[in-house]
């Protein structure tokens, strides 16, 4: 009974999100004052525009943060309505990617030593886990080192303080948040019962999966790590893809080359790279589709909720990008073509 | 019981700082807290920086800790000066000039050092000494995160280059080694040092001599040599104490001074500096405490000591210390394993220990099983929580083992005072459910209570457990019950008034509240729904409401199933060991009893704390206090 009114509440949240022809009528708007207008008006976004007056919107900051605080909003929805602890404990550890996003976002303004324009409060609303992260003592951090210090007490402090050291990239750190996301959410599935399990592993699985691919790939091509050093940058799971094939791709010479992704590298994913357009784009492709074929045959609430969480946070993304391709004056085709949408009549 | 709370404040000079520690943080429970982020948004205050002068002498005093710890008698008081100047004179003469000792206490770290390395390797068989046979292969001991041994285990364990021996896994680290070709070293070293391994080196000799055999053995007769080291240390410390002038006692008494000192200053971190020159510490203290410290600070002119209210502490809300009698205190381990009450809340622990012992003893009552229950109470009180738990309910078992007139499970024994479980089925269980309906009005009760306190008026009144939902639970419980046990039937309009309206206020309780500006400001704003949804939503809760005080209420049924159930059980022990028949194996009666009392104590406990916790802490309990911890208590274990 719980989990049914949980659902219909998934559902009535979800036919607010923005279709296909939505996102054509935006792109076709001139100027980014419009555009706030439009997205005022759409009933997933209201909640958000309470007391900003519209001069304030016109600005670009505030729109965009104003639109990633409709993602927060819609994820205490999700936790104020669940009643299962197992439910709110994957809503919140899938969640988490927001604030690590966060803490992402300031120790890259710590190391460069330039806000962005940003202020500590820009973020405070976006902390939502049960550490307390203290984003003031964070944004005034002068080094890394401090930084890393000024964590001490959340859950990110093991992670970070395990690689943190005066030779540690960036990337390092941040591969070590992931890591240490991914597996805490995929720890979550263990209490729950079995077909509710395959669906959450499925997802989550796929999602692992995909990003260790991706960040593989990234590596090879763009950063031209050696393949000794990748591990360490690995989530520890697998979940279709078998440990030796992961083996193959991160050893294997020919790996910038794209094509290598489709030769069979990464089996049960060879499809998804193949059309590659971009590697996200693919990658949101495959996702969506999981989430909705997941949802589909499943009964999963747990799916269901985090299935509205990825897209909302996905529309989020599409958003700040057409507002930033009416910026330039794109056209609307060359818009709808960065935006990620799930292509209708995808086999999965 | 919460005790009181008072918010205090100490002042003084900053330089007189270390006797205000020493005098009043360290002799009376206190919880400080920092005083820092207390004050730093009103006025312009700094923190204690700097470096602890005890630190040096503390540290260098290390090794002589073994020797201290012999000295068992009483450890009075000393000077600065003299302290410092027993410890450097000690130090001189125990490491500086022995050069025997000196070397002694050297080969005994070093054997600590060894036995701690090896000892993550202990339950690996190989032999140290082949460790030095190698040529083509390297090897490097090590730890690394539990995390990074994960990614190893998953992608690379089956790498035909690395040999990973598994040590010991401890909370979040893999100790371990890894062996490889001498041509890939290069490689393999980068790849592990970018899992974060932490190679360590693994002694294969102590002091010159190789070690031999596997690590279980040679671990065996370091410790055996590191206890003889230590005894020899001793006797040739003692011996040269002696003849530097020093005693034992004068030693313990230095260092335990240092010591004593080192955490002192340690406590300036809570302090904070004032531009006057003055420091300030904040905490909290019991009304008792606090009582005790003001008499002995008031006569003291440098210490300005104020004693504030509870609600006077800006950044954290009071700690909470629980404070219960004999009879109670052991339950407090049920109400942490919740959660420490808030302390605003009532102290749920008096009402379930009433509550536990008297359902414990309802569903297994047995005067021969109950003094046993005792018995291992007794025996166990002083390792494990629960067998302070068991003496106490143990009673209650007893008592309710006369109530029903049951002995290790015979029943012609006594005369049941109160009825017998298995003949008067039907009775017992309406009067559980009866202890149940009052238990949970009670629980809803305190609900209010609490609600009361943290000035939270929509749960006092339209919560389930509010006001209206109290009034609507015991109109439906009575009017139920006239209508089965006495076919009086209501009138409508009762009906109407003490129950339709009641359960129509809970569920409408959020737009009434909004009508009646009962909301508080910072509550979370509610998202706007449409007509339909809030219908359907408010519904949906209404349906939950009802259901879990019909579902709560039949759940006290168990209380008198398993008082039949363990009648039952007995029954079934009595008649296989021949007892029923008149010739009554004695080895089977005890081995039936040990069967069922471990089965019913176990399964009857957890029932009932199930009841506790989900039934009745449900209705009134939220947990989320914080301990008192004293300052005092802290530093032991620093």
């Amino acid at each position: 009974m719980y989990s049914t009114a949980f659902n219909t509440k998934i559902q009535a949240m979800r036919k607010h999100s923005l279709t296909r022809a939505d996102y054509e009528n935006l792109s076709r708007l001139k100027s980014v004052d419009e555009i706030g207008r439009k997205i005022r008006e759409f009933e997933g976004y209201r909640g958000i525009f309470g007391e900003t007056s519209e001069e304030e919107e016109t600005h670009r900051m505030p729109l965009e943060r104003n639109l990633v605080l409709s993602l927060v909003l819609d994820y205490k929805k999700l936790i104020s309505f669940a009643t299962d602890y197992t439910v709110k404990a994957h809503i919140d550890a899938f969640f988490m990617s927001n604030e690590i996003k966060i803490i992402k976002l300031i120790m890259g303004i710590v190391r460069d030593q330039t806000t962005h324009g940003y202020t500590a409060d820009d973020f405070k609303p976006q902390i939502t886990g049960k550490s307390p992260v203290d984003v003031d003592k964070l944004f005034a951090s002068r080094r890394l080192d401090e930084f890393v210090e000024n964590l001490r007490g959340t859950a990110y402090y093991a992670p970070l303080s395990r690689a943190y050291s005066a030779e540690a990239t960036m990337f390092e750190l941040e591969a070590q948040l992931d890591i240490f996301y991914y597996m805490h959410l995929w720890k979550q599935r263990q209490k729950l019962g079995r077909n509710e399990r395959r669906a959450v592993e499925r997802v989550i699985g796929t999602q692992i999966d995909l990003r260790n691919i991706m960040w593989v790939y990234r590596f090879k091509r763009y950063y031209n790590v050696a393949p000794e050093l990748m591990y360490s940058s690995i989530i520890p799971v697998t979940y279709r893809v078998k440990s030796a094939q992961m083996n193959n791709l991160v050893e294997h010479r020919n790996m910038p080359n794209q094509d290598v992704l489709s030769q069979g590298l990464c089996a049960p994913y060879n499809d998804i790279f193949k059309e590659y357009t971009t590697l996200e784009y693919d990658y949101y492709q495959k996702m969506l589709n999981v989430f909705r074929a997941a949802e589909k045959d499943g009964k999963s609430s747990v799916v269901r909720a985090l299935s509205y969480l990825f897209s909302k946070e996905l529309e989020i993304t599409n958003l700040t990008t057409l507002i930033e391709c009416i910026r330039y004056s794109l056209t609307p085709e060359e818009t709808m073509k960065r935006l990620y949408l799930l292509e209708e009549g995808d086999a999965v | 019981m919460i005790e009181k709370m008072k918010y205090v404040n100490i002042a003084g000079y900053v330089s007189d700082i270390d006797r205000v520690i020493e005098e009043y943080i360290s002799q009376y429970d206190i919880q400080l807290e920092p005083a820092y982020a207390e004050f730093s948004e009103i006025s312009r205050v700094g923190t204690f920086g700097e470096p602890n002068p005890y630190a040096k002498r503390f540290t260098a005093a290390h090794p002589l800790v073994p020797l201290i710890n012999t000295y068992s008698g009483e450890v009075s008081s000393t000077q600065k000066e003299n302290a410092e100047k027993v410890l450097d004179k000690s130090l001189e003469f125990l490491i500086h000039q022995s050069a025997e000792i000196k070397k002694a206490i050297e080969y005994r770290e070093n054997l600590a050092k060894t036995i701690e390395i090896m000892s993550h390797f202990e339950d690996v068989v190989f032999n140290v000494e082949d460790l030095s046979d190698f040529f083509n292969i390297e090897y490097r001991f090590g730890k690394m995160p539990e995390t990074s041994f994960k990614q190893f285990e998953i992608y690379l364990h089956t790498d035909s280059q690395i040999l990973f021996v598994e040590g010991e896994h401890s909370k979040d680290t893999a100790w371990g080694a890894y062996f490889t070709p001498k041509t890939q070293i290069e490689k393999i070293d980068t790849l592990f040092t970018s899992l974060y391994f932490e190679v360590v080196d693994f002694p294969t000799e102590i002091d010159g001599s190789p070690l031999g055999g596997t690590p279980k053995e040679i671990l065996k007769s370091l410790r055996e040599e590191y206890d003889g080291v230590q005894r020899h240390i001793i006797g040739a410390e003692t011996e040269t104490l002696d003849k530097a002038g020093v005693s034992l006692r004068e030693l313990a008494e230095a260092y335990h001074f240092i010591k004593e000192m080192y955490y002192c200053h340690e406590c300036r971190k809570y302090a904070c500096k004032t531009t006057g020159n003055h420091f300030i510490f904040v905490g909290w203290m019991t009304k008792s405490e606090a009582k005790k410290l003001e008499a002995a600070a008031s006569p003291d002119k440098d210490v300005v000591f104020v004693c504030g209210d509870e609600n006077d502490f800006a950044t954290a809300s009071p700690p909470t210390k629980l404070k219960n009698n004999a009879l109670a205190r052991p339950f407090e381990f049920f109400v942490r394993m919740y959660g420490v009450p808030s302390y605003t809340e009532i102290d749920p622990t008096a009402f379930v220990a009433f509550t536990y012992s008297l359902f414990f003893g309802m569903m297994y009552g047995d005067v021969g099983q109950g003094l046993a229950l005792i018995l291992i109470g007794f025996t166990f009180a002083k390792k494990y929580a629960l067998g302070k738990i068991m003496r106490v309910v143990g009673v209650s078992s007893a008592f309710f083992g006369f109530m029903y007139g049951s002995v290790f499970g015979f029943e012609n024994f006594l005369r049941p005072v109160w009825l017998n479980p298995r003949a008067d089925t039907m009775a017992l269980i309406k009067y559980t459910i009866c202890f149940g309906v009052l238990v949970l009005i009670v629980a809803m009760f305190f609900n209010m209570r609490n609600a009361y306190r943290q000035n939270d008026r929509i749960r006092l009144y339209l919560s389930a457990n509010g006001a209206f939902g109290a009034l609507f639970y015991v109109a439906a419980v009575l009017f139920a019950g006239l209508t089965l046990l006495f076919s009086i039937t209501m009138p409508a309009v009762a009906i109407i008034i003490f129950a339709v309206i009641p359960i129509l206020a809970v569920a409408f309780k959020e737009p009434i509240a909004e009508k009646l500006k009962l909301k508080k400001e910072e509550l979370e704003e509610h998202p706007k729904e449409g007509l339909g949804m809030f219908l359907f939503v408010t519904l949906m809760e209404l349906i939950e409401t009802l259901l879990s005080f019909f579902t709560n209420t039949l759940s006290f049924v168990r209380v008198g199933g398993f008082a039949v159930c363990h009648a039952g059980l007995m029954y079934v022990v009595l008649l296989l060991s021949g007892a029923e028949a008149g010739r009554p194996n004695i080895i089977g009666i005890i081995l039936g009893n040990a069967f069922v009392m471990g089965l019913e104590g176990l399964v009857v406990g957890i029932q009932v704390l199930r009841l506790e916790f989900y039934e009745l802490f449900s209705r009134y309990y939220t947990g989320g206090g914080r301990e008192f911890v004293p300052y005092k208590d802290l530093k032991k274990d620093i």
